[in-house]
């Protein structure tokens, strides 16, 4: 009974704050139409509203929920301090996502950015059938990394896949445990991502170098610089901003890392477990939203420093 | 001679990079042509006894429903968010005000978040507006967490379109709308492609919040489609694969049809700064 | 000043147009239901979506049909062993204030804590009253879903959870007659396996489902008094009892296959079931597998018997359905309830399923013999919930986490002990 009155009170809610708001707009608004610039202003406003309650205001929620005492399945917002934090902090689990976390990254941003540079490098070789490449090597960048794991679990299936391939070509004694590896099985998964967003650090390096003008590369060239050189001298730094923006989305990739574990599962001792997943079972498998809050508040903290320096360059264009 | 070499080098690297990206879809394929009962993990790579369509057609029984969820989610979620990001970069780009710089600023920072973060106010609020669990609940949320990107991919393209142009017109005596339609508009298509198939792919890809959002396996996008197969007890690995592949051929064709739009448009530079 | 009006005037700008959407579609939803049977759709949760247990849900399915034809059962089968990804998206849903019709759940403390003390069921005295469940249910049963003398769910079957199921030809194959009746005896039948180059005992990294396994080995060497206090509080879990069971857990895996850490549950079922080298000769698991083996047609060399130490314990787990405050059409869910109540619902599903019927009218030559073995051993043994039954789903989750953390990371039995009675404590266990 309770339950459906609140449901009439959330209606009535609605409809009054729409009557209101139907009347403002008609008696506000409407002389402001004719101003461009206002025109503009108005325009934005509905972006900078839902910006501003879905970014600004969710977060500042979560970090609320995340001082609760909400651990169990009844709402319950009161204050408790930093008691999810410090539970957080001791927590094994914690412990070795956070782990996770640096392998993860590690190989992924290399990976994705080593071979997206080599790849890009090689295709800027006045390569036949670039576009051939070219598409195949975006092609992953197309599909989610839900296929993504789920491809690359049967390949990387200890008693399958890549490692029958080992065994065929006559090297029986490798035989990698993949994601189950109870200490490396992160590393298995950087595979995974990398496989899925190499190529499109392949791209962006691609749109880079094509972006450098003829005549340095001829200026290096009649200055003597071999191939080396002018990759040294010229492209790597020219190819700076590229790097910054790889490094940027890899980074943030590697935070939000949830949907390949998700599909692989935890592994023994938790080796392919993430933040990402912590999170999710903390609060919708145990009802655990205060500490799941502080996790997901813990992954916010850690993305600004990646996305901060973006930001700053981004402003520093804009002033230029 | 050497020449030679290096080339065939190069030809080499790439033919091997070709194979590392097409091998998990050859799989995929190989996998679902087989019947569950041919499936060993000690014969992944031995083909098919003969072509059976059968796992493909019963993946599909499986998520055809899903499917259609997600171009009804994706569809109008990338279109509505790119022409919201490209209102957005106009304005910022043609119609600053003060603090407008700051606004860019914050909605740029919204770009990166991780999703855990505002999980759970998101399912409030959406509660509030009547959106949770609906379809359209999703393509609001997307659209939203959207903007930070495409506002920062059309403001900087706008930026670099002369603002005489825009000045020229306001003389000729077009409006707000009338110099985006006019001026703008015609001149954005390499960064709609950009932006709109970047978009789609990413709502089309999308797991968490589609998981979280819309608690119904039949309301679901494929993504969630494609994990609820790998959850029976014992996996029908063909089926599963079977499934991520075909959640995987909007995605590719759009690629293969744009891709070559995309590619302008990076090389623009609209993305990679 | 005109800074601050612009702002108020976009907020109420963009407020308009994200309210104008529920204001069209609220007064729909808000439909009165026809005023004769229930009628629309019936959103239904449960994480039966593979073999055997989804021909189960389609025969109940079908009864309903029969019933209430106009109702539409919406089947939200979202599988995952133990309903690990369904009661996630459940959990997602409550948050929403969005509850389906009724949803799957275990029978026991687990619905009590985490659905009826946070006030999201609604008491179904009514209906068992109506339908003379009070009458037909066992009251072990009837105790184990009520909460204050009010029972809240209505269980549909009964799974037998300590089962031993070993390949007779493989231990033929190794000399020994006997299946193991005692730890001690499997490690000297463990022992000849090896000999024989046969693993004597099915495992894998489980996650958070290794609370199944720790339940097995749990009951080995506790006496049914000190495993239920364990859950009420009346023992604590740093009773030596608590690492014998791992200690023992771990010397068991010892005998597993080599691979054991890098395989599924599912391929060891697989294996179990099939003959391959590393076929194990004993797997200890739900009679849930009896469905599997029946649908794999491997009943030749599969026996079943009492796990080590088990003798005279039928712990238990039943699937039951439940009434959630705000269910949106609750005449339907209450329909769907009845059905799960009825003999000809209960008769359709678990002979599919490979339980028993909660009911005690069951027709008993509808069931194959291992199940009419199980009815008998429910009326006569001691009859104890497993885990799942008798703590929140948090403390299972948590159990299974450390326990399968300790088996295949770090090893150590004091450190994993030590967690489990923080998990206990954080768990309210005894609160």
């Amino acid at each position: 009974m309770k339950a459906a009155s609140h449901r009439t009170t959330l209606a009535t809610a609605r409809k009054v704050v729409g009557a209101i708001l139907v009347v403002a707009l008609a008696r506000w608004v409407s002389p402001w139409l004719r101003n461009d610039r206002k025109v503009a202003i108005l325009a934005l406003a509905p972006s900078i509203f839902a910006v501003a309650l879905f970014i600004y205001i969710f977060i500042g929620w979560t970090l609320y929920i995340s001082v609760s005492d909400w651990n169990r399945p009844v709402l319950d917002l009161t204050f408790a301090g930093l008691k999810n934090w410090r539970r957080l902090f001791t927590d094994p689990r914690f412990h070795i996502d956070l782990r996770n976390l640096v392998f993860f990254a590690a190989g992924y941003m290399t990976q994705c950015i080593v071979i997206g540079f080599v790849l890009a490098a090689l295709l800027n070789e006045k390569i036949k059938g670039e576009a051939f490449f070219r598409t195949v090597f975006l092609m992953p960048f197309a599909v989610s990394a839900v296929v993504s794991g789920t491809a690359w679990r049967w390949l990387q299936l200890p008693s399958s896949g890549i490692n029958l391939l080992i065994a065929k070509l006559g090297f029986e004694n490798i035989r990698p445990l993949w994601y189950m590896h109870p200490q490396y099985g992160m590393l298995a998964i950087t595979v995974m991502g990398a496989w899925q967003f190499s190529g499109f650090v392949m791209a962006l390096y691609l749109a880079g170098l094509r972006a450098i003008p003829d005549e340095l590369r001829e200026a290096a060239i009649i200055d003597g610089a071999g191939a080396l050189a002018l990759y040294r001298y010229v492209y790597i730094p020219m190819l700076k901003p590229v790097t910054f923006t790889a490094i940027v989305l890899t980074g943030a990739g590697s935070i939000g890392n949830f949907d390949i574990p998700s599909i692989i599962g935890t592994g023994p001792g938790f080796a392919t477990d993430s933040l990402g997943f912590y999170m999710f079972e903390q609060t919708f498998r145990s009802s655990r939203y205060g500490l799941g809050a502080a996790v997901g508040s813990l992954m916010l903290f850690l993305s600004i420093p990646v996305v901060l320096p973006y930001l700053i360059s981004v402003l520093r264009e804009e002033r230029e | 001679m050497q020449h030679l070499l290096t080339r065939s080098l190069k030809y080499a690297v790439l033919i091997a990079f070709t194979v590392y990206y097409i091998v998990p879809f050859y799989v995929m394929f190989l996998t679902g042509l087989k019947p569950l009962e041919n499936i060993s993990s000690f014969e992944m790579w031995q083909l098919p006894s003969s072509l059976d369509w059968g796992g493909f057609r019963e993946a599909w029984s499986h998520m055809d429903s899903n499917f259609w969820n997600s171009v009804r989610i994706t569809i109008p979620g990338a279109i509505v968010s790119t022409f919201l990001g490209s209102i957005n970069g106009y304005i910022f780009a043609k119609w600053g005000f003060r603090g407008s710089n700051a606004i860019l600023f914050l909605f740029v920072f919204g770009m990166f978040l991780p999703g855990q973060g505002i999980l759970i106010p998101l399912v409030w609020v959406l509660q509030f507006f009547g959106l949770y669990g609906k379809i359209a609940g999703l393509i609001t949320a997307y659209c939203i967490f959207g903007i930070p990107i495409t506002s920062l991919l059309f403001y900087r393209y706008y930026a670099s379109v002369p603002d005489e142009l825009v000045d020229a017109s306001k003389i000729d005596g077009c409006d707000f709308f009338g110099i985006y339609r006019r001026i703008l508009l015609p001149l954005s298509g390499p960064t709609f492609a950009v932006v709109g198939v970047w978009q789609f792919t990413r709502i089309w890809n999308e797991y968490l919040m589609a998981l979280v959002v819309l608690g119904n396996p039949a309301r679901a996008p494929v993504t969630v489609a494609i994990k609820n197969f790998s959850s029976m007890g014992v996996i029908p690995w063909n089926l599963q694969m079977a499934a991520a592949l075909i959640a995987s051929v909007p995605t590719i064709a759009v690629y293969l049809l744009l891709g070559k739009l995309f590619m302008r448009g990076l090389l623009e530079g609209s993305l990679s700064g | 000043m005109k800074c601050l009006s612009l702002v108020c005037l976009s907020i109420i700008f963009s407020l308009a147009l994200v309210a104008c959407q529920p204001l069209a579609t609220a007064p729909a939803a808000e439909m009165p239901a026809a005023a004769e049977g229930p009628t629309g759709t019936v959103e239904v949760f449960s994480w039966w979506s593979g073999g055997g247990e989804l021909e189960g849900l389609n025969a109940i399915i079908e009864v309903f049909n029969e019933r209430y034809p106009n109702l539409e059962f919406d089947n939200a089968a979202i599988g995952g062993g133990d309903g690990v990804n369904m009661k996630t998206v459940l959990e997602t849903r409550m948050l929403g204030g969005e509850p389906p019709d009724s949803f799957q759940v275990w029978a026991g403390e687990g619905v009590v804590q985490d659905h009826v003390i946070p006030g999201r069921m609604e008491g179904l005295d009514f209906l068992y009253s109506e339908e003379g469940l009070y009458d037909i249910f066992p009251q072990s049963a009837i105790d184990n879903v009520s909460y204050q003398g009010m029972p809240y769910v209505v269980p549909v079957n009964i799974h037998r959870q300590n089962v031993m199921w070993y390949r007779t030809d493989k231990l033929e194959a190794a000399g020994i007659a006997e299946p193991p009746k005692t730890w001690d005896e499997f490690f000297v039948v463990a022992e000849k396996l090896k000999e024989a180059g046969i693993p004597a005992i099915g495992g894998a990294s489980l996650g958070a489902l290794a609370f199944h396994t720790y339940n097995y080995f749990l009951n080995s060497v506790t006496d049914g008094e000190t495993y239920l206090g364990l859950f009420d509080g009346s023992v604590g879990w740093d009773t030596p009892e608590v690492a014998e069971a791992l200690e023992l857990y771990k010397r068991a895996m010892a005998y597993a296959s080599d691979d054991w850490l890098e395989v599924g549950w599912g391929d060891q079922t697989e294996r179990f079931v099939g003959d391959y080298d590393e076929t194990p000769a004993i797997i200890l698991m739900g009679d849930w597998f009896w469905g599997f083996i029946k649908s794999e047609e491997a009943e030749a060399n599969i026996s079943w018997a009492d796990i080590p130490d088990h003798q005279g314990k039928y712990v238990w787990v039943a699937d039951s359905f439940g009434l959630p405050k705000n269910a949106p059409n609750r005449e339907a869910a209450i329909a769907w309830l009845k059905v799960v109540a009825s003999k000809a619902g209960q008769d359709a599903f678990n002979p599919q399923k490979g339980s028993i019927p909660v009911r005690t009218d069951g027709d008993a030559t509808l069931y194959d013999d291992y199940l009419k073995e199980s009815m008998e051993a429910w009326r006569t043994l001691e009859l104890l919930p497993f885990i799942g039954g008798l703590s929140r789903q948090s403390f299972v989750t948590d159990l299974g986490n450390i326990v399968n953390n300790m088996l295949t990371g770090h090893g150590d039995v004091a450190r994993a002990q030590e967690e489990l009675m923080q998990a206990a404590q954080d768990a309210g266990i005894g609160e």
